[in-house]
């Protein structure tokens, strides 16, 4: 569902609102929030969505989500201590930034370098921040609305008696 | 020696993904995509037709002076139009008593498929590309061209899957038309969109003439589009006296954004 809603609607919405990437939310979200296993789960469901209804060379989504997977659960592993908003912001913009490299490095190299080499394309840079800022208002909203359901990422102190 | 667990969701992952695109390489997948897309294609249609409607509210807000303006050019230009046209409706009645009495056939034989867009591609592809929802299946091929409601051209096919297709728009940078200029000399050149919000024709020798308001159509070199359909008009010449060519500015007659049903000529 979010494979069809972000291939026809969200594309054609007006141009800042283009910028919403939601199944990297979702994977984010997934990793987060739940394991890597059933982001990997929602990496490959939605991939192979997408794959099959976008005209990229087949395996473009799926290849594209599996190592921003990789790469997103190794900063959640290494880097990060806790399961904070702030954890949680960092995370979704480490995973945005490093979708659209690999996203932009497989688009480069499909069109067998005829475009320009998308770092010195003005368009990369604000597509990249249009996609953080909305990754992040995702974010915080999915963060509240997570810590609304459950005390899991509530803070917690301990107190000497 | 490293050992490498089996059971390892990174293992499973790269299992699965390496099978997909393996059956999608050999074809046995094409069932299945056929199926997912037709099944999504009603839900697809629906979702690009209300974020299209959207889109089109949204831009309307965005600029009401712009539009007021344009409402008051068009109005204008509507009513020296309807004017021209009345003498136009003659002649053609005119012409159609002198075809039938010649029996001059010379109707466009071409068959034409309709089809709903259901998505644009990704902004990270820079091209603006339309998908629509008819494909191979349905006699679609690249090359085709493609035409709005009211039969300006829109763009031409540039790729196809069993159930649907991409169309470069007239305004991409990736889409060429072989076009001709409807003035005296009937000047033929190649039209090139511009970033997406314009089209060019180069290439057209000093010596011709061409007009801002000159109405460019199709010249129907190459076979896959029919001659005649409205492309849009000139904007702005640029014909420098040191350069060898000229070259002209080409306004679409269309706001692409809020189309959502198209037809593919075959020809």
């Amino acid at each position: 569902m979010a494979a069809i809603i972000q291939f026809s609607a969200i594309y054609a919405l007006p141009s800042f609102f283009r910028d919403i990437n939601l199944l990297l939310i979702i994977l984010v979200f997934t990793l987060f929030f739940y394991d890597f296993r059933s982001a990997l789960g929602v990496a490959i469901i939605g991939g192979f969505c997408l794959d099959v209804l976008s005209f990229n060379f087949f395996g473009f989504y799926l290849i594209s989500f599996f190592l921003t997977l990789i790469f997103t659960e190794w900063i959640l592993k290494s880097w990060l201590t806790n399961r904070s908003l702030y954890s949680f912001w960092l995370l979704i913009l480490l995973a945005t930034l490093a979708n659209n490299i690999i996203v932009r490095f497989f688009s480069y190299f499909s069109a067998d370098g005829q475009i320009t080499f998308f770092m010195f394309r003005r368009s990369f840079w604000l597509i990249l921040a249009g996609q953080i800022a909305w990754s992040e208002i995702f974010a915080l909203l999915m963060f509240s609305a997570a810590s609304a359901v459950t005390r899991r990422f509530q803070p917690f102190f301990l107190e000497k008696k | 020696m490293v050992k490498i667990k089996t059971n390892s969701p990174i293992v499973i992952f790269l299992v699965v993904a390496i099978l997909l695109i393996f059956l999608h390489a050999v074809g046995l997948l094409s069932p299945l995509e056929n199926f997912l897309s037709t099944l999504t294609k009603p839900l697809s249609v629906h979702l690009y037709g209300w974020s299209s409607s959207l889109n089109s509210s949204y831009n309307a807000n965005q600029d009401v002076e712009a539009l007021q303006g344009q409402i008051n050019r068009l109005t204008k230009e509507v009513s020296a139009l309807t004017v021209a046209n009345s003498g136009y409706l003659e002649t053609a009645a005119e012409n159609q008593k002198l075809r039938s009495t010649l029996k001059f056939l010379s109707v466009n034989n071409f068959q034409a498929v309709v089809a709903g867009i259901i998505a644009k591609q990704s902004p990270a592809d820079d091209t603006g590309d339309l998908i629509i929802n008819r494909g191979r299946l349905d006699g679609l091929r690249p090359g085709l061209g493609v035409v709005s409601e009211e039969g300006v051209i829109i763009g031409k096919v540039i790729s196809v899957k069993d159930t649907s297709a991409t169309v470069c728009l007239t305004t991409n940078s990736n889409c060429q038309l072989p076009a001709t200029i409807q003035n005296e000399l009937k000047t033929q050149g190649i039209t090139v969109g511009d970033l997406g919000l314009t089209i060019k024709m180069s290439y057209i020798p000093q010596g011709e003439k061409i007009s801002i308001g000159d109405m460019i159509i199709t010249s129907g070199l190459g076979g896959n589009i029919p001659r005649g359909l409205l492309i849009g008009k000139v904007a702005q010449v640029y014909n420098a006296s040191n350069e060898v060519w000229q070259s002209a500015t080409i306004e679409p007659l269309l706001n692409f954004d809020n189309l959502t049903i198209v037809s593919v000529i075959i020809p």
